[in-house]
């Protein structure tokens, strides 16, 4: 491989600087320099910042990496954690995968950084947004650019706290700060299983360097990884299940996903870059990312597929009947990430990237579009009282819609595509007999399944369109005469976006389509690199090999453009469906249609119940428990039975000792005389104390000085050494006996246990043991 | 013979007998003096990190003079990876302590500041001394100054909780003395007659299976009381309540750590046979003390409680990682318990400046601080994360340290090491829970408490104190490379001593006397084996499946035995 050193560094410094710059100065700026020149120096130094990274990616990669012909770069920056064996470095490396998505964290972010300085314009914290913006990118941007797993997981879970800061950024709304709490801590679920598949693997790699586990999977079957078996599975099995679960909490796909819709909680802006086009992604990215690993897994791959396809339908069908603009989106995308992990599982790694980047720059465009929207209806985000907004807002309504006919799958829009490039491999992927429900093969399901999700895409899409922008406004008479004006810098960042939604589909032009243009298949070609690490091995685990497939012939030219035929049958479809229902506001057939499939309406629109599932399985038991821990477990039985009980128990005994030490001198010297008396009977009374022949006999029939053994015939198994205290009964002793086994003892060594054990008897002085209990003739 | 300890241990006391014959009526200026004292030692002790030498396992500043000649009994101090940074954390959060505490301790001040003084020296002592009596009267010395900061200075149950915290400490301190006098006795035996409490002599006196245990499990009894461990964890709560801030801080920022440096230092390594079979026992309780302290901390209603409970959880991760006798554990231990130090230490100091201000604990009293304390929220929030265990702050490097090095490392002493790890990590995503739970409650939301409209943000006086430690939180989670090398030496070092004596017990299994290490060793060649052929070996990490690959440096042969000093008399001199 073909690498060089590279300062990698500062593209993840120039947003943390930022950040720091906002957070320690932003509140002090607007105050001392004026409400207007300070959010100036606030946006320009955050803008500033993330453009830097943004040059700086783009120079490194097409400069570098295409220009001097680099596979990578790399940057070694310090050793963070060593210990032991463990070797973890603040290493980067920009490699052909890095690269796609740091122009898409950079390019991508810097335009929503423009939009956000007028959607945020009159906010009074406008510096701490800034600050997490740019924190938000400098984590991403870590995310993606660490060499080591430990490292990616650093950006995974920065990445987290920045959306957990944003969601809640309105804080003084308690929803707003319990959204934010609510994603956090569902990612903390996922990273649960993200550390303990790191554990894994290192147990078997030996290091947590994606370059190290690539070595450890080179070896196809072979590898330890599937060699090894933890509870009698493989472990790379094992391994990338637990870190699949990092990447439902990540990307929000079943049963992980409930907290997205909630984060829309946060301005629009953050929506659009970390809930839509960055950190949700990071699964599907993890996943490329680890591609040899994962095909080395089938039972895994098998599993991301279904639950990709399921999430996909699942978050579509609940789309539908959505009625806040943000949730829609925010279903939209949760239905999208379930494409991506459908592409993942099946192998098709470049489907999977193609349609992240395709889905960052037009669902990046709606969400911008829907935040234009809400500033314009005084913070309205209900499309039930919008309608007819194309007239005030031109070019929002226009990108909008450009962006919908590229998430719809309308040729030639950008979504179309990657839309379908994930469906033929679903299609032609024969499931490597690992799930044949009803012995129907798995393939057919999953593109069944992932056919009627793009169907409700293209519907709930273009009625979310038309009842925002077309037919006649709903809402109140003030909103409408006093809507917020489109500003240019809000502006040009949709047309930006919405111009990449309408041609991204370029970088992955369909090899069917060859003969007639020729263009390549941009990204497949970039990603060769990366994806070929999976594709060399044979037998089952052949999932990268489908690329080559498509290369070959295996899947005819036919079957191919029958796909495209139908993937686009389909987004039209829904397209007619959806304009005739809602063309003019919400018509009597959409509300019919509702009342038809009542119960299915109402399981939609109730988000199929599943934060109350959740709450009655998870939030509330613990809770429970909790609070029996508390209760029961420490004040009850602790402190109230161990604690008090031993108090108490010590003060009964107290009381009733208390009676005999009442100051009579005859009492005390009758229990003295009668205990004095006891202990005198015992020792005399037993023959065995008494003749001193509790010793055991030696060979030779005589006693050995090991009292111990005695004292352990009387007490039972314990073995204390007691021999301080025994010296207390060496009176009986007889002198010879110790002289003869002195004698017999001989040099030191040659019996290692005992030969020291028995020196105790005298000191080297030649005094008795314990000083003069004894009576040493 | 290096001074530098000593005039550690000696230059608080000075400083509180100098406040304590100050002017009654001049509190102000016994405070004064008592933060000029606290701080200067901080200064005295940075020379311990300058001289430290890195890569070096040892015992290093040692000093080692005859105290009770005729017990063997020496002033013997040292500083190793294990002690200097809780060393440090000692002497950086004394004077934070007692600055912070500047308006909150209205009566007797002069006696509060006398207090945290004899108590640091306490502190500092407990963690330098290498002899087990002298440690003993350190670890007795720190009893009493919190004894009465909790006592005297604490909230409405002081005194309860006081004495419960007493009694309990006691009961465990009486254990271990017993263990001390038993351990010091079997080294007179098998050495031939030489008295000596000095750790590094008593190392070498290999006890029967049967004494290890009892004393094992005594020397642990003090130490999971200090630490503390589930089930004798309730003194916990009622003493960081009823504390006043600047106790609640130390009990939470050293004391508790002692536990589990009792456990690195003397516990472990004095009775390896013991402590490899009562490790399951001791992670299991550690396991149950992360969930069940996490669980607690969830519903309680005192903010202090809840951070209380809190540490009952984050000290079962450190305890865990001592439990799995691997480097990774071990440095991940002393790591986290800097880390947990340094996180509960701010989060106390939070409260105390919410208590400070409304003379109330309730989380329901709060809600909405974020708009009129945002410096206060800055800090509580970087603190709550560095608690949570977010990578890049300081409470993610210890807690992955220790679940490397028990998931892949631990198999020696842990059975199904795995499944407990699994568990303990649960801990982290209920850590999450209840933190932000309760910084939800105390800051978001609307400010409904007319009550807390007024509140003052944090004062210069304040920023200043909280600064040191939230720089540490994020410095030491970004860069912990200067911390962790300095520990990492020793901790391996320990993994292979503890490896090499519990292969020598093996050898002495059968024994009935307690006999020298030196008359083992030449059967102890690879002691890994020796263990794993015994107890089997569970562990998966790479380099124990693959005996083919060279070892690495961890699993390197341990260096040969140190000559046992001073004890080895020769036993054919005997007569």
């Amino acid at each position: 491989m073909n690498e060089t050193e590279f300062n990698l560094h500062f593209i993840p410094l120039f947003p943390l600087l930022g950040a720091v710059f906002n957070l320690l100065l932003g509140k002090q700026l607007l105050r001392s320099l004026g409400d207007r020149l300070g959010r100036e120096v606030v946006h320009l130094v955050a803008i500033g910042a993330i453009a830097f990274s943004c040059f700086f990616t783009i120079s490194a990669v097409f400069e570098v990496m295409v220009g001097q012909d680099y596979d990578r770069l790399v940057d070694s920056v310090y050793p963070w954690i060593v210990s032991g064996d463990l070797h973890i470095g603040f290493d980067l490396v920009l490699d052909h995968l890095s690269a796609v998505m740091c122009l898409v964290i950079t390019g991508v972010g810097l335009l929503i950084h423009i939009f956000s300085v007028g959607y945020m314009a009159k906010d009074p914290d406008y510096g701490r947004y800034f600050a997490y913006l740019n924190l938000f990118c400098a984590a991403m941007l870590i995310l993606v650019l660490g060499k080591s797993l430990v490292l990616t997981f650093v950006g995974w879970e920065g990445v987290g706290v920045c959306s957990y800061l944003l969601i809640g950024f309105w804080f003084t709304d308690d929803a707003k700060a319990t959204a934010g709490r609510k994603a956090f801590i569902m990612n903390r679920v996922g990273d649960f299983g993200f550390i303990l598949g790191m554990l894994l693997i290192y147990t078997v790699v030996g290091s947590l360097d994606v370059d190290a586990i690539a070595r450890a999977c080179a070896l196809g079957e072979q590898s330890p990884l599937v060699q090894k078996l933890i509870f009698g599975v493989p472990i790379a099995t094992v391994a990338t299940m637990l870190l699949f679960v990092g990447c439902t909490g990540k990307s929000a796909q079943i049963p992980l996903f409930t907290w997205l819709p909630d984060a829309m909680a946060g301005p629009t802006p953050v929506s659009a870059l970390i809930h839509a086009a960055t950190m949700v992604t990071a699964g599907v990215y993890l996943i490329v990312r680890l591609n040899f690993l994962f095909a080395l897994a089938p039972v895994t791959m098998a599993v991301i597929a279904v639950i990709g396809a399921a999430t996909a339908l699942f978050a579509a069908t609940i789309g539908i009947t959505q009625n806040d603009i943000k949730k829609v989106l925010a279903y939209s995308t949760v239905s999208q990430l379930g494409y991506m992990f459908l592409a993942a599982g099946m192998g098709a790694w470049v489907a999977a990237i193609f349609h992240l980047v395709t889905h960052a720059f037009f669902k990046a465009c709606l969400f911008l579009g829907s935040g234009a929207v809400i500033e314009a209806c005084h913070h309205n985000q209900d499309i039930r009282t919008m309608g007819g907004l194309r007239e005030k807002m031109p070019v929002t309504a226009g990108t909008f819609f450009v962006s919908c006919l590229a998430i719809a799958g309308i040729f030639p829009f950008a979504g179309f595509f990657s839309k379908d490039e994930i469906l033929l491999h679903a299609y032609a992927n024969e499931s490597r007999g690992i799930f044949t429900p009803g012995g129907m093969e798995l393939n057919y399901i999953l593109y069944s399944l992932g056919a009627l999700a793009a169907l409700c895409t293209s519907f709930y899409m273009f009625r979310l369109y038309y009842l925002t922008f077309e037919g006649k406004f709903r809402g109140d008479h003030h909103t409408w005469h006093h809507y917020v004006r489109e500003h240019w810098i809000m502006s040009l960042p949709l047309v930006i976006l919405a111009g990449f939604a309408a041609i991204g589909g370029l970088l992955g032009w369909p090899h069917v389509f060859g003969g007639v243009i020729h263009i390549d298949h941009v990204l497949e070609q970039w990603l060769e690199p990366i994806t070929s690490l999976s594709g060399t091995y044979g037998g089952e685990y052949t999932v990268g090999v489908r690329e080559q497939f498509l290369h070959e012939g295996h899947v005819g030219s036919g079957m191919e453009l029958t796909g495209m035929a139908i993937g686009l049958g389909i987004g039209i479809a829904g397209w007619v469906f959806a304009r005739r229902l809602y063309l003019d506001g919400p018509s009597e057939q959409a509300a019919m249609l509702a009342k038809r499939f009542s119960a299915l309406h109402a399981a939609s629109s109730a988000k199929y119940w599943v934060d109350e599932i959740y709450d009655v399985l998870f939030v509330k038991p613990v809770r429970m428990i909790g609070q029996l821990c508390h209760q029961v477990g420490d004040m009850l039985l602790i402190d109230g039975v161990g604690v008090q009980g031993t108090a108490g128990a010590v003060g009964v005994l107290g009381t009733l000792t208390k009676a005999w030490h009442n100051g009579n001198v005859r009492r005390y010297l009758a229990s003295l005389t009668f205990g004095v008396a006891i202990l005198l009977g015992v020792i005399y009374l037993n023959p065995q104390v008494s003749r001193g022949d509790i010793l055991p006999k030696n060979a030779a029939g005589e006693r050995e000085l090991a009292p111990d053994i005695g004292l352990r015939r009387t007490f039972g198994a314990q073995s204390v050494n007691m021999d301080l205290f025994w010296g207390l009964f060496k009176i009986h002793l007889p002198g010879k006996a110790e002289q003869d086994a002195a004698a017999r003892r001989g040099p030191p060594g040659g019996e290692i246990i005992r030969a020291p054990a028995l020196e105790p008897a005298k000191n080297p002085d030649g005094r008795p043991l314990n000083g003069g209990a004894g009576g040493q003739p | 013979m290096n001074h530098l300890i000593t005039a550690l241990l000696v230059l608080p006391i000075v400083g509180a007998l100098v406040v304590a014959t100050l002017p009654k009526a001049e509190t102000k200026l016994a405070h004064g003096v008592g933060i000029a004292f606290a701080v200067l030692e901080f200064l005295v002790s940075l020379p311990l990190i300058s001289g430290f030498a890195v890569g070096q396992a040892g015992m290093q500043f040692e000093t080692n003079v005859p105290w009770i000649a005729e017990f063997g009994i020496n002033y013997h101090v040292g500083v190793d990876g294990f002690s200097l940074w809780i060393i440090l954390l000692t002497t950086l959060l004394t004077p934070l302590c007692i600055w912070g505490a500047w308006n909150s301790i209205d009566k007797r001040g002069a006696e509060f500041v006398a207090s945290m003084l004899v108590l640091e020296t306490g502190m500092i002592g407990a963690l330098v001394a290498l002899d087990l009596i002298l440690f003993f009267v350190f670890w007795e010395l720190m009893l009493i100054p919190m004894y009465l900061i909790i006592g005297v200075w604490g909230s409405e149950q002081r005194v309860a909780a006081a004495i419960k915290f007493f009694i309990y400490t006691m009961v465990g301190s009486a254990l271990m003395l017993a263990a001390m006098i038993y351990l010091a006795v079997a080294h007179w035996q098998a050495s031939g007659g030489v008295w000596t409490f000095d750790l590094q002599a008593l190392q070498q006196v290999v006890l029967t299976p049967q004494a290890q245990a009892l004393c094992f499990w005594a020397f642990v009894a003090s130490f999971a009381i200090k630490v503390p461990l589930f089930p004798v964890h309730t003194w916990l709560p009622d003493a960081h309540t009823q504390a006043p801030t600047p106790g609640s801080v130390i009990l939470a920022g050293v004391l508790l750590k002692l536990g589990t440096y009792g456990m690195l230092r003397f516990a472990f390594p004095l009775f390896p046979l013991a402590a490899g079979e009562g490790a399951q026992i001791l992670a299991i309780l550690a396991i149950i003390g992360i969930i069940y302290g996490a669980l607690v901390a969830y519903v309680q209603t005192d903010a202090k409680r809840l951070v209380a409970y809190s540490s009952v959880s984050h000290m079962g991760f450190i305890v865990l990682g001592i439990a799995s006798v691997s480097t990774q554990g071990f440095t991940g231990a002393t790591f986290q318990s800097l880390a947990h130090g340094l996180t509960t230490g701010a989060l106390f100091m939070a409260i105390g400046v919410l208590y400070e201000r409304r003379h109330t604990r309730l989380i329901s009293e709060f809600g909405g601080l974020a708009k009129v304390m945002p410096w206060f929220t800055a800090f509580f929030m970087i603190a709550m994360l560095g608690s949570a265990g977010l990578p890049s702050l300081v409470g993610f490097v210890g807690e992955f340290l220790i679940v490397v090095g028990a998931f892949a490392e631990g198999g020696l002493t842990l059975i199904n090491a795995p499944v407990l790890v699994t568990v303990a990590a649960v801990g982290v995503i209920l850590g999450a829970v209840y933190l932000l739970l309760l910084f939800q409650r105390l800051m978001f939301g609307p400010l409904t408490n007319p009550k807390n409209e007024g509140l003052a943000d944090l004062g210069l006086r304040e920023r200043l104190v909280f600064l040191p430690v939230i720089a540490l939180i994020i410095l030491m989670g970004v860069y912990p490379q200067p911390f962790l090398s300095r520990i990492d030496p020793t901790s391996q070092a320990a993994v292979a001593s503890f490896n090499l004596k519990r292969c020598a017990s093996i050898r002495h299994a059968l024994g009935e006397r307690p006999v020298m290490m030196e008359t083992l060793v030449d059967r102890c060649a690879d002691p890994v084996a020796v263990i794993a052929a015994t107890y089997g070996d569970q562990r998966l990490s790479a380099n124990a499946s693959a005996p083919t690959t060279p070892p690495p440096a961890a699993a390197a042969p341990p260096p040969p035995p140190p000559a046992a000093e001073g004890a080895a008399a020769p036993q054919g001199g005997q007569p």
